[in-house]
């Protein structure tokens, strides 16, 4: 308790709230536009950050991911079109709530119970990472390599309708990671002589590449249909709720908040699956199971809520043992691990002031989220309808300004644009993002690890299977690459009996 | 229509018979029983070859059309190649400190934003210069980041 307490001690500065709220702000900018995701606000505030002392820099980058999140049920209310796809869920509900006239009403309950379900996984963070991160520092290179193993797994995950696809994408991020000195012998491999790739490729302007400029250039070829934004008018509601018509909805949002929080923890997952599942959940044992689809209050709480509480979970894992819960948090990874730090286990030992400091910020963002989401009511129809011409310029700008300003090098400005152009190429066809955000972050983990472990052991790859940890997490790893494809399998079946 | 599948397959498929030759040249090792600085790029190499051969097992399955042959002749496409193609000269001219920062960036932002689709000259001059002005001044003195 001392330590979370010390961490709100250090964020008690004007450089660290500042950075928050402008990353709040940001975030709800970028969450409400369609389009514009978290993750790619993300990536694009990493080179600001940079400059900024790890205080300030990841108040700026949490504020923007929990608020994307957040403004993300904007649109996804006011235009039945998620802002981020965590949000999916709030359409099926809030649209509907928006078409009865309740328009004020419902963007009240995305704030109300997005920040509700957002604290509720910043308490279950609080409670589990430590506990986890504490077993977490028993491992040693074989059960390390392990976990990357399971969390490279989770590239199926994240695969969406195409594992080979995906699998490819993630292979392609490993073939890139090979790229530079070997990190055990340091053997140079693939430099062609360029003391460039020598240093091997920084995987941030690839990520701002992939997420910023790779998503601009497909909206140049589609371009969004244009937001036709409901009017805030709320005349045939008082716009919120009162503390009955709240507790009304305990059972069904507590429950939502748990499942979220767990769904949330599991390595690819994310804000979307979790509100579907709370949703479909919550649909067949409320009172209120008949209403929803069709405008319930309640069902948009459960929504709102599980995407928000998913953030807890997935900072969790992050956090505790270093594996992305999905790609924002991937490319947290990489935020942090640029400031020096390296999330897992050896961070709770080793700086613990910079995780109290997170956990601090994950409750603090909450705050600024309900301050500018109830004062933002009016204001955020009009965000949808700012000029896309003037936002993809400025996506354009900051990403290739950014991609230079990391490093100084006008070389990783070259890398930004061919990493967009191979994510234009990827979107257009079918493959996924994910995985290689994944690759490039765990693939050094594992081989460095895999190598060391061997090295110790003498060359007795048995290491990995007589060590129970590492055994337990090939299983795991196994399991998930066999069992979500055929998970995957079984429930498209099931969705394409169900519209037959 | 046009086979992205079948074409993507066969690149994937000669980037990995590529990244194996590439990696026979990298010791194979320095103790006995742990692998060497080639063992990685290798293992990617054939995972990146049984892929291909799977994604076009599925292709033959499936042929999945993503692009229609029309989409090369489009408007928005020949948009994309022109913003892909200025976007290059201005990375080129920054690297080779071709022009100032300001000067390019103006020029470079006033012809991608008039090619995203904003057609009011003012609006495009305007717009151009104040990012440009906005960039330059944010990262040199707020950063601190030298940009020419």
């Amino acid at each position: 308790m001392e330590t979370i307490l010390s961490g709100f001690n250090s964020i008690l500065s004007f450089q660290v709230l500042s950075s928050l709220g402008i990353g709040v702000l940001l975030g709800v900018f970028v969450g409400a536009l369609p389009g514009l995701t978290a993750c790619m606000a993300v990536a694009l505030l990493i080179p600001v950050t940079f400059w900024l002392p790890p205080s300030a820099g990841l108040a700026m980058l949490i504020g923007v991911y929990n608020s994307a999140i957040f403004a993300g049920g904007i649109s996804a209310i006011l235009i039945n079109t998620p802002g981020t796809p965590a949000s999916i869920a709030s359409t099926f509900d809030g649209y509907k709530l928006v078409k009865k006239g309740f328009v004020a009403l419902a963007v009240w309950i995305n704030t109300f119970y997005s920040v509700l379900g957002g604290i509720f996984g910043a308490i279950l963070l609080v409670i589990a990472a430590f506990p986890i991160a504490r077993f977490a520092l028993k491992f040693g290179p074989a059960e390390y390599s392990a976990l990357a193993l399971f969390g490279l797994s989770m590239m199926i995950s994240v695969s969406g309708k195409s594992v080979v696809k995906g699998l490819i994408a993630g292979f392609l991020g490993l073939a890139i990671t090979t790229i530079g000195l070997d990190p055990t012998y340091a053997v140079p491999r693939f430099s062609f002589g360029s003391p460039y790739l020598l240093a091997k490729i920084s995987f941030l302007p690839i990520m701002i590449g992939l997420f910023g400029i790779g998503e601009i250039l497909d909206q140049v070829i589609t371009p969004l249909i244009k937001a036709d934004v409901a009017e805030i008018k709320g005349k045939r509601h008082k716009g919120f709720l009162n503390l009955k018509e709240i507790w009304q909805t305990k059972i069904a949002v507590f429950y939502a908040c748990i499942v979220s929080v767990f769904i949330g923890a599991i390595p690819g997952t994310g804000g979307d699956i979790a509100g579907i599942v709370s949703w479909d959940h919550c649909r067949r044992f409320s009172k209120e199971g008949k209403e929803y689809g069709k405008g319930s209050v309640e069902a948009l709480a459960v929504t709102c809520a599980s995407n928000n509480a998913s953030l807890g979970g997935a900072m969790t894992t992050m956090l505790s043992l270093g594996i992305p819960g999905d790609a924002p948090t991937a490319i947290m990874i990489g935020a942090l691990m640029m400031y020096g730090y390296i999330p897992g286990p050896l961070l709770f030992r080793d700086h613990m002031d910079m995780v109290s400091v997170i956990v601090a910020l994950m409750f603090v963002a909450y705050l600024f989220i309900a301050i500018v989401g109830f004062l933002g009511t009016r204001v955020f129809p009009r965000l949808l309808k700012f000029p896309r011409p003037w936002i993809n310029l400025a996506v354009f700008c900051f990403s290739l300004v950014g991609a230079y300003a990391l490093n100084n090098s006008a070389l990783d400005i070259m890398v930004c644009l061919v990493a967009g152009i191979v994510g234009f190429i990827f979107r257009r066809t079918g493959f996924p993002l994910g995985p290689v955000i994944i690759a490039l972050i765990l693939g050094p983990i594992a081989e460095e690890n895999i190598i060391r472990a061997l090295l110790l052991a003498r060359g007795n790859a048995m290491v990995f299977i007589t060590r129970p940890i590492s055994l337990i997490l090939i299983i795991a790893s196994l399991l998930s690459l066999f069992f979500v494809p055929i998970l995957t399998k079984i429930m498209d079946a099931k969705e394409k009996q169900k519209i037959s | 229509m046009i086979n992205v599948d079948l074409i993507i397959s066969i690149v994937i498929f000669l980037l990995g018979i590529l990244l194996y030759y590439g990696s026979t040249t990298l010791p194979s090792g320095f103790s006995p029983g742990v692998p060497g600085p080639n063992f990685f790029p290798q293992l990617m190499a054939i995972g990146l070859v049984i892929l291909s051969i799977c994604l076009l097992l599925q292709w033959i399955k499936k042929k999945e059309i993503y692009l229609e042959k029309g989409f090369f002749n489009t408007k928005a496409f020949k948009s994309l190649l022109l913003i892909i193609l200025f976007t290059t000269i201005y990375v080129i001219a920054w690297i080779y400190e071709v022009g100032t920062f300001l000067m390019n960036s103006f020029i470079y932002f006033s012809i991608i934003i008039y090619l995203f689709g904003e057609k009011r000259i003012l609006q495009v001059l305007s717009i151009s210069a104040g990012f440009s002005l906005f960039t330059f001044y944010f990262f040199t003195r707020v950063l601190h980041i030298l940009l020419e």
